[in-house]
């Protein structure tokens, strides 16, 4: 784990910052405390970076888009609602979406649509061929979830590599409808599982 | 696109709602669809339900690699901080009290300055001025650091134990300029200082000996000296003339 060197005399500790709840941390955030920036980071960076990098295929840009995600949480700080979720969900959307962008703007733009149409003249080339060493979201979560193989490759393609439903539609050669239908269902099996673990965890928490 | 939105039925959002919640939409169904979901909070609850599930199943990355990105962060959010005495908003380019700050004609002589100072201002105990002109030098030091990673040609050393437990980073800018980024090493014990040595042929050669506070600590290391590794070891305090313990880190230089 990287260490993160501390302000001096900062508001709070990091030792202490690391017990707070994302609330109490973005609040320390607001205070203008570096160290719970830190602490932001350090609990999310990792995943951010991952996620960035996967979608923009670059490191230096996946690096970019962290920091002005993170800077901006430093900004506006007040954009963070608890209520709605957690502060690593909130950031990873934040992420995505401007890693998505950068995907989807006007150059490579040009280059996608060209890949897209590729696919389509190409009958003998099979897509799954080409993204065999692409596994991105093999965890135990979506193990259990038990997605099938296109479902998984439906949320990977839009999710990874930056295509809009329609564009992996044309992809896979499938209707709009039932590539939208794969999505749903496969993010709501992700879901359930993770509820299911949740609940899991939390009776066993409760038995101790 | 595929679909074009006109209708305000909400089964024909609720359709769209998996596609949004991962950016999988156009440009124009995604702008129908956060109106949408402004007024919907069955869809809005659905949407925070599925990126709260992409976070658990994200990829991760090994975030040793990227004290740099810290670094970089740091240095801009560094620029304003609270300060302490008055508590307002300041900028640091008006903080530099005293001459001090304008001595220094190089960055290797702001960063002696730098550790100079905390560790003189750690032993004496800081009040709140002493303790907010730290931060701030604090923040110049990350510039710097930022500065050296950022400039053409540098490069990122990493130096780690064999267990991966301890580690050590280092940019090293084109001209031979060092600067210790960050990294995590075991407590010094007693008398005791770290020392950074080359190793070459059949010799290990002492390049610079520093102590505890070890973010910012500059020191030379030309690309022409011909060392094939740079090893950390603990030593008396001030240095030893030959290595006298195993090294805590090291890395293929």
């Amino acid at each position: 784990m990287a260490r993160i060197t501390p302000i001096p005399n900062a508001n709070k500790e990091i030792a202490q910052l690391a017990n707070l709840d994302d609330k109490e941390l973005v609040d320390e955030v607001s205070n203008r405390n570096q160290n719970a920036l830190a602490e932001v980071y350090r609990r999310t960076g990792a995943i951010l970076v991952a996620t960035a990098a996967k979608v923009t295929k670059s490191q230096q840009l996946a690096e970019e888009v962290v920091q002005e995600v993170i800077v901006k949480l430093w900004n506006e700080p007040e954009k963070f609602d608890s209520t709605r979720g957690s502060l690593k969900a909130f950031l990873l959307v934040q992420t995505h979406r401007r890693a998505i962008d950068l995907v989807r703007s006007e150059v490579a733009r040009t280059k996608r649509q060209e890949k897209v149409a590729s696919f389509k003249e190409n009958e003998s080339t099979r897509f799954e061929d080409m993204v065999v060493d692409q596994v991105q979201m093999r965890s135990i979560l979506i193990a259990l979830a038990n997605l099938t193989e296109a479902e998984r490759m439906a949320i990977e393609l839009a999710y990874f590599h930056g295509y809009t439903y329609t564009e992996v539609a044309k992809i896979l050669r499938e209707p709009d409808g039932t590539i939208k239908s794969r999505i749903r269902t496969g993010l709501r099996k992700i879901k359930e599982t993770l509820e299911r673990e949740k609940s899991r965890d939390g009776v066993q928490d409760d038995s101790h | 696109m595929g679909f074009r939105m006109t209708a305000t039925d909400h089964n024909i959002y609720e359709e769209l709602v998996a596609p949004y919640a991962i950016d999988a939409l156009g440009e124009e169904e995604t702008s129908l669809m956060e109106e949408h979901l402004a007024s919907c909070d069955n869809c809005a609850n659905e949407v925070a339900s599925f990126h709260e599930a992409l976070a658990e199943v994200a990829p991760t990355a090994q975030v040793d690699k990227h004290d740099t990105l810290w670094a970089k962060i740091e240095s801009q959010i560094a620029p304003k901080s609270v300060d302490e005495t008055g508590g307002s908003i300041v900028d640091i380019s008006t903080r530099r009290r005293g001459s001090i700050w304008l001595r220094p004609s190089s960055a290797v002589a702001a960063i002696a300055l730098v550790v100079a100072f905390i560790s003189t201002a750690t032993a004496i105990g800081m009040n709140s001025s002493k303790a907010s002109f730290v931060k701030n030098n604090a923040a110049m030091e990350s510039q710097i650091l930022a500065n050296a990673i950022a400039s053409p040609g540098s490069k990122m050393l990493h130096l780690t134990s064999a267990s991966n437990k301890y580690s050590l980073d280092i940019v090293i800018t084109k001209d031979g300029k060092a600067y210790i980024t960050g990294g995590d090493l075991p407590p010094l014990n007693g008398q005791k200082s770290y020392q950074v040595w080359g190793i070459r042929g059949n010799g290990m050669v002492s390049i610079m000996v520093f102590g505890s506070h070890i973010k910012g600590v500059s020191f030379s290391l030309p690309s022409d000296a011909g060392f094939a590794q740079i090893a950390v070891t603990q030593e008396p305090m001030g240095g030893s003339p030959a290595p006298t313990s195993t090294p805590i880190v090291s890395s293929v230089y």
